[in-house]
């Protein structure tokens, strides 16, 4: 077959409607080929973002300056009404070139929601309690929430869990006296659910979009590297029998890595083995065998993390699906 | 279907149940805290206070604390050496003789702390410690909420009365703001 017949081909099955032309156009998209118009978006994409941080910093150092002259009225407009304004703008852009720009409105809004809580408790003179920030934050987690519900863009699973996490941590801090080891236990449970809601969303993946697949990567990236993060960071410092179960916990991770088929996450264990590595040379050996020659065994044994993590990679993790 | 949506099931319900089994390991036990017996001891803070402050001051105390047969009672240090031992002792000039510490009664109902006189605790029926006859300890817990602090926890350092998992924050000590906690010493619990 030629390339006339090829695309005689093509052009006949678009026509029929077996294939639309931007199946075609992501179908070219997937294979790294990006267009003049993709370059164009992406340029246009960076815009909105700065912009939006931009704004956000406005917004605050506005406030902050002018907190008396701008008067109640005023500091309400322009962080609860912002916050509003973004937030429903930004669910009412549902065409698929305003993507990129609701989810920035999205930000503007998640940024500013805050904000405008500590105005209100400002005007009543009233403290920022646990009650006060656990209520905040399932509020405004289920907002964003339902808002994913409806848009289903990226970010917003990003911004409900986070301000489920912010009610979680502030319904504990409001209801037990939090001493050391509830406190890791608390943030490894945070971690764990990361996990488990960036896996469901890595099942859920069904776009075809070259843009919205990319971002369904990074949702997934960001959830990935802080869920292992708050698993293995607390377990580092329980001390004890944790020293050792934190060293499963790191080769679990690298299991899990294989598994998800997560890049991310294979770092976020190489990393946390290189810290383990140091800590118990520092604790167990370093007085034993001298610093220096301690020094000689954490390179080399860093240098071999380092040559596992790339290998792992190499071997299980190189496919065009990995994160 | 539920099996598709298993890992989000168990990552909203896994917090929930750590809340959960928190409420149940500590919250539940401290509820149930319920000390019986008010108790008696001293606070070294003054003394502290008075050898590390101006004009400077160390205090040697002639007699120490006791319970002989349930009753308080006054033992003549003598010279020994107990805890106010010095290696480098100051000069005479700076050392101030006192009978001995100041006592307080710690009312565990109304969890409010008052001096007491030697005179009058040596009227009570007393049991020496560490544990008081129901089982409760008291002790000084450092914590720091770190990170939970942004979230409205209040510190929660301060002396504690405890009983298994079971704790409450012992509200009525003067020395809460102690930062080590090391000057309170418990006499004894009130029988």
């Amino acid at each position: 077959m030629d390339k006339t017949q090829l695309l005689a081909l093509i052009r006949d099955e678009v026509r029929k409607g077996t294939v639309t032309s931007e199946d075609v156009r992501n179908a070219l998209s997937q294979q790294g080929e990006m267009s003049v118009a993709d370059t164009s978006s992406n340029i246009t994409n960076v815009f909105y973002v700065i912009g939006a941080i931009i704004a956000v910093i406005g917004v605050v150092i506005l406030v902050a300056q002018n907190w008396e002259e701008i008067g109640f009225f005023g500091r309400v407009v322009v962080t609860a009404g912002i916050a509003t304004a973004t937030y429903f703008g930004a669910l009412y852009m549902t065409k698929p070139h305003q993507r990129i720009l609701s989810q920035v409105f999205f930000a503007i809004s998640a940024a500013l929601a805050p904000v405008a809580v500590l105005v209100f408790l400002r005007e009543a003179e009233m403290s920022l309690t646990p009650a006060i920030n656990a209520l905040s934050g399932f509020l405004f987690g289920s907002l964003f929430l339902s808002a994913f519900w409806h848009t289903r863009r990226n970010i917003l699973v990003l911004l409900s869990v986070m301000y489920f996490s912010w009610a979680y941590l502030a319904t504990i801090a409001g209801l037990f006296d939090v001493t050391a080891d509830v406190g890791r236990c608390t943030v490894m449970v945070l971690g764990i659910s990361y996990l488990l809601v960036a896996y469901y969303y890595h099942l859920s993946r069904e776009s075809t979009e070259r843009g919205e697949r990319m971002e369904k990567k990074a949702v997934e990236n960001v959830l990935y590297g802080i869920g292992m993060s708050a698993v293995l960071a607390p377990a580092l410092f329980f001390g004890g029998l944790f020293d050792l179960l934190s060293l499963a916990l790191i080769f679990g991770a690298f299991y899990l890595s294989v598994y998800v088929k997560s890049r991310t996450m294979l770092m976020s264990g190489a990393l946390f083995l290189m810290i383990w590595i140091i800590k118990m040379t520092s604790e167990y050996f370093a007085d034993s065998i001298s610093w220096p020659l301690a020094l000689i065994v954490v390179g080399f044994l860093v240098i071999g993390v380092g040559y596992g993590t790339f290998y792992v990679n190499r071997k299980f993790l190189s496919t065009k699906s990995t994160t | 279907m539920l099996k598709k949506h298993l890992p989000l099931i168990v990552a909203i319900a896994l917090p929930i149940i750590f809340i959960g089994i928190l409420a149940l390991v500590i919250a539940v036990p401290s509820m149930r805290i319920s000390p019986q017996h008010d108790f008696i001891y001293i606070d070294m803070q003054e003394k502290n206070a008075r050898s590390m402050g101006y004009p400077y001051a160390y205090i040697q105390y002639r007699y120490e604390y006791a319970i002989e047969g349930g009753k308080l009672t006054r033992l003549p240090l003598n010279g020994r050496q107990g805890a106010d031992f010095r290696e480098f002792p100051p000069p005479n000039e700076q050392v101030e003789y006192v009978d001995a510490p100041t006592l307080y009664y710690y009312s565990v109902t109304e969890n409010t702390s008052r001096e007491i006189s030697f005179a009058d605790a040596e009227k009570l029926s007393l049991v020496s410690g560490p544990s008081s006859p129901d089982g409760y300890n008291v002790s000084y817990e450092y914590n720091s909420d770190g990170v939970f602090e942004l979230f409205g926890s209040d510190n929660n350092s301060g002396y504690v009365i405890t009983k298994g998992t079971g704790r409450k924050m012992l509200t009525g000590m003067p020395s809460n703001q102690d930062y080590y906690g090391g000057s309170f010493t418990l006499i004894g619990w009130v029988n």
